[in-house]
């Protein structure tokens, strides 16, 4: 697990932290409370697919869906005393709902549960490393 | 770049007040509801306990005329990364039988109600503040143009420790009043930097060590009268998290004896 997501861990004290922290997003897509967020199929070309592979699609229900697994992550972040996960899932859910929601496209964790949805048909593509290798060429 | 542009997004939002950096896991004023006796049902720690090292035995046996004083521990210092010592009111018996999980290290706070919320004491698993610096390898295959974001972990970082447990039980060498405990991991300077923090009115830290008694092989003086528990739910849960809600902080730990940090 990236240490900035271990039970116990230290909110974030400087930019250097925060830098830390939303480079543990490509992890945080396995945890379970985001798993009915993860779509089957609707992507068969090659791996990694970019953003052109989504765009234009709805994807307002895969929205509703990460926000609800935000806020279990929220809980967990309480029960666990995590304040490095507590800062991701307050920054992730910011820029999810409200004014200042980015595109699905934009927002890392969307494109994350993307990529794992379209990982599934790609042997081997499902891990956090190959994910956090398709964000970096998301574009 | 999609890293790079929502990691621009995101210090816009900090530098603006729009989002925060601390979390305030523990801020005065907590509302924990739990009780001597709810503890956190979802602790991951809970599907696996380990049996309670007190039962199953037979009572000890009656101690001989003379004494009837049961010993009290006095104190517990550090004496280095890996050895606490604990001292006793008189002098106790051959430990080597004794369990070392009858004894448990916490991190208690006591939170004083001073913001509002009830008063208690809060115990955490001690390894969550005792931080280790860990220098990972990078992981393979993040070396491609343009520069990774998020394949890329950079650098060293702090980790919890491995389980701050007693890994043993031994009597002092030459004088019978003191015991020794040794630790599975090394205290760290971050959990000392817990404990040395400027004295807080509102909020104090603590390390403390639990004890659970009962059954047979436990810490007993020379005539067989036993150590009385310490706050041994903490041992006999076994669960990282435990409040004491609605009492004064720490009066619950009957005797109360902070474990001072004077390694760093």
């Amino acid at each position: 697990m990236h240490p900035a997501l271990h039970p116990g861990s230290p909110p974030p004290a400087d930019d250097e932290d925060v830098e830390f922290l939303l480079r543990a997003v490509p992890e945080l897509a396995f945890f379970p409370e985001l798993a009915d967020c993860v779509g089957t199929g609707g992507y068969d070309g090659p791996w990694p697919p970019g953003r052109e592979a989504f765009a234009g699609r709805d994807l307002a229900d895969l929205r509703d869906r990460a926000l609800r697994g935000l806020e279990a992550l929220a809980d967990r972040a309480e029960r666990e005393r995590s304040g490095g996960l507590a800062f991701i899932v307050r920054t992730l859910t910011y820029f999810l709902v409200g004014p200042a929601a980015l595109p699905a496209v934009e927002h890392p964790l969307l494109v994350a549960l993307l990529l794992r949805g379209a990982a599934r048909t790609h042997e081997g593509a499902d891990t956090a490393l190959e994910i956090a290798r398709a964000m970096d060429r998301w574009g | 770049m999609l890293g790079l542009r929502f990691s621009r997004l995101v210090h816009a939002a900090i530098a603006s007040g729009a989002l925060i950096l601390g979390a305030c896991p523990d801020a005065p004023g907590d509302t924990e509801t739990g009780t001597e006796t709810d503890t956190d049902s979802s602790d991951t720690d809970t599907t696996s306990d380990p049996p309670d090292p007190t039962t199953g035995f037979p009572p000890p046996p009656p101690p001989p005329p003379g004494d009837i004083t049961p010993p009290a521990l006095a104190g517990v210092t550090m004496i280095d990364q890996f050895t606490l010592q604990l001292s006793f009111t008189e002098a106790i018996a051959p430990v080597d039988t004794v369990n070392p999980k009858r004894f448990r290290l916490s991190l208690a706070r006591g939170y004083f109600g001073t913001y509002g919320g009830q008063p208690g004491t809060y115990l955490r698993d001690p390894r969550y503040y005792n931080f280790v610096e860990y220098c990972p390898p990078p992981p393979p295959g993040c070396y491609y143009d343009p520069q990774p974001y998020y394949c890329y972990y950079g650098g060293c970082y702090y980790q919890p420790s491995p389980p701050l447990q007693i890994a043993d039980v031994f009597n002092h060498y030459s004088d019978a009043t003191q015991v020794i405990l040794s630790l599975t991991a090394p205290i760290q300077p971050s959990l000392c930097d817990i404990l040395n923090s400027p004295e807080d009115p509102v909020i104090d830290f603590v390390l403390h060590l639990h004890y659970a008694g009962g059954g047979l092989s436990q810490v007993t003086d020379l005539a067989g009268l036993p150590l009385a528990p310490i706050a041994d739910a903490w041992v006999k849960n076994q669960t990282n998290y435990y409040n004491y809600m609605n009492s004064t902080p720490f009066s619950n730990f009957n005797p109360f004896l902070p474990i001072p940090c004077t390694l760093f």
